[in-house]
């Protein structure tokens, strides 16, 4: 049902930034309320079911992950009081709903918690990372309204809700890694050890450093931080669901179960 | 360092100044980041030899023989490259290294600036201010209007902290003194939040100093415990471990809960300590730190792994950690807003503000203050 209403939402945002409708962009922002409220109790109802947090595996982080970009967005159209990035960021949702609802059954299936799961950084690190993706998302959304050839809306402003985007990801992102130290500290008797996971955890890390500090530089404003803000979400799929895939590929060793 | 007066500093060679300049600057910030960055996706693509591994002859022949069997003809080419122990290649430790004296010469850099802009910021500012800054406004205001109390009752309502001086002409004569002066206020929120750029690039040099304490002094050994078998811990500890039990609980579907094992610390054979080694919940004896890594056997004859290590640059990352997240979260969230307000003797009210970030909202903010003023002065 959820993903069905986020289709309806991308719809009526596309309608309200195509056609100008403003009554439709009204009715985006109600079905996307709707989606979140859905996907909230969708994620309440997993958890209640499986005794633990719903962050127990890769589909549970993607429903989280949605979760994170729809709760960044509606909060960040809320303050900009403006919906014309609706369709970008519902899009990335989409994208992401779209891989979690493709995973196999068994991945699907609640399951109890392995052991090395019982701990209770696993809320902390994982929904602290669900949350710095999501605003990632909705950063990589609004670039790529920036990258459109011609704006319905003034360049800066959009740059402005991309950058606060990714400045509210920033520090999210960063306690993750700091919380998964703290974690990996405890579990293998080491907080930082090249492990795949954690080395890509960091290259998006680097990334988006790398964007903060050419964001006042005049000649990287513009479209060209808009396409780092996109490249950025790219790296941040890549750390999610294109590890696994390297260690799987490349037989790295991994102690990361997701 | 550019905000020495020119004309107490002592000069600097030029060369100097340059270099200093040129590490300073944001965009060699951006290009080593970028090169950490790449390189660690480099090291990602391959196995990356662990120091546990290298200093241990049998298991480095066997990662070896692993690696030569993946690679083949291409492992020694990519062996001569650093591939396999790309975090510890000098390009990385070079790049590191940059980037951390790139951090440390900017935030010398910005101290002097930032620190003025925190604590030493002037009240009166001429009119000149008022034409150069992002966000400014006029209003004549009535005569018999206490307009200084208004601005600020209004400053202080929005969370400015607000100070106020008069300016006396030194040119008007003796005999006008009684005249009312121009009052000059200044509103800060956030005053203190330039500071948090430096406790982040602080906080940077902290987690490396954690890094570097980390590997020169810590030391991690896995120890194998065969079931009552007492095994010394070396490197110094005087410390030896019993394996006295391994205990598997089990969910309902019969699939591991958890794993329990007893475990022994003797010290010098002089005194004991019983405890748990759990995942997830290590057992600490001093500064030695305990962790299950694996078991073998059947039941009630397990053969434990433990890994035993001592890591006195945990809690320097750790609070450097937290710090670096401090100051992100302060300078992302908490700009310093700046409002400066001149209100003449004739009774025109000159303001002017600027926030250091989310401009957008403090222009909002700004033309509401504007409004917020207007009706005050009128009604």
């Amino acid at each position: 049902m959820t993903y069905g209403l986020l289709w309806l939402a991308l719809a009526a945002y596309a309608a309200d930034l195509v056609r100008g409708w403003r009554w439709m962009g009204r009715g985006a922002t109600t079905v996307t309320l709707v989606a979140w409220g859905t996907l909230t109790g969708d994620l309440v109802k997993r958890g209640l079911g499986a005794g633990h947090w719903p962050l127990a595996n890769r589909y549970e982080f993607a429903l989280c992950f949605v979760w994170a970009i729809v709760t960044v967005y509606l909060l960040l159209e809320a303050s900009w009081r403006e919906r014309k990035g609706g369709a970008f960021v519902l899009a990335i949702a989409l994208l992401v709903a779209t891989w979690a609802i493709t995973r196999p059954a068994d991945e699907r299936a609640i399951s109890p918690l392995i052991p090395a799961l019982r701990s209770v950084w696993l809320q902390v690190h994982v929904l602290t990372a669900a949350v710095g993706y999501g605003a990632f998302g909705v950063a990589a959304g609004l670039g790529l309204v920036r990258l459109l050839p011609r704006a319905s809306l003034p360049g800066e402003e959009v740059e402005r809700a991309m950058e606060r985007a990714v400045a509210l990801g920033f520090p999210w992102l960063t306690l993750s890694i700091l919380t998964g130290a703290i974690w990996a500290q405890k579990a293998w008797g080491r907080y930082w050890g090249w492990d795949p996971k954690e080395t890509w955890a960091l290259v998006t890390w680097l990334w988006y450093l790398l964007i903060l500090h050419v964001r006042p530089l005049r000649r990287w404003r513009g479209r060209r931080l808009a396409a780092l803000a996109v490249a950025g979400f790219a790296v941040v799929l890549f750390t999610f669901v294109g590890v696994p895939w390297l260690v799987r590929t490349v037989r790295l060793e991994s102690l990361h179960g997701f | 360092m550019t905000d020495e007066d020119p004309q107490t500093a002592e000069p600097k060679p030029p060369i100097l100044r340059r270099i200093w300049r040129f590490g300073a600057r944001l965009d060699v910030a951006a290009v080593l980041i970028l090169a950490m960055l790449l390189l660690a996706v480099l090291g990602s693509c391959f196995p990356q030899l662990s120091s546990p591994v290298a200093a241990n002859p049998e298991r480095l022949a066997q990662w070896e023989t692993g690696v030569r069997a993946r690679y083949g003809a291409l492992t020694d080419l990519l062996s001569a490259d650093g591939a396999f122990r790309c975090f510890r290649s000098p390009a990385f430790l070079i790049s590191l290294a940059l980037l951390v004296v790139a951090t440390l010469v900017c935030t010398l850099n910005r101290w002097p600036n930032l620190w003025r802009r925190a604590f030493h910021q002037p009240v009166r500012r001429s009119d000149a201010l008022f034409h150069t800054t992002p966000h400014a406004f006029e209003l004549a205001a009535p005569a018999g209007v206490d307009i200084s109390r208004i601005v600020r009752e209004r400053l202080e309502h929005r969370g400015f902290r607000v100070q106020m001086a008069e300016v006396l002409p030194i040119d008007r004569p003796s005999e006008q003194l009684t005249d009312p002066p121009t009052i000059c206020l200044r509103g800060d929120r956030n005053r203190l939040a330039p500071l948090a750029t430096l406790v982040t690039h602080l906080a940077v040099l902290l987690l490396l100093l954690g890094v570097v304490l980390s590997s020169v002094y810590g030391w991690r050994e896995e120890i194998a415990i065969g079931p009552g078998e007492t095994v010394e811990v070396g490197h110094g500890s005087g410390l030896a471990l019993r394996n006295e039990a391994f205990v598997v609980t089990r969910y309902p579907d019969g699939s591991a809960s958890g794993y329990e094992a007893k475990i022994a610390v003797l010290e010098g054979g002089r005194g004991m300590k019983r405890g748990s080694v759990r995942v997830n919940q290590p057992l600490t004896h001093g500064a030695v730190g305990l962790t299950l890594r694996g078991y073998q056997g059947t039941e009630g004859q397990y053969t434990l792994t433990l890994l035993a290590a001592r890591d006195p640059g945990y809690a320097w990352v750790v609070v450097a950690g937290f710090l670096l997240l401090l100051g992100l979260t302060v300078s992302f969230n908490f700009p310093h807003c700046r409002v400066h307000v001149r209100v003449e003797p004739e009774g025109v009210l000159r303001v002017g503000g600027r926030a250091d970030r989310r401009a957008c909202d403090f222009e909002r903010e700004f033309v509401v203050l504007a409004a917020e003023l207007e009706r005050a002065i009128e009604g």
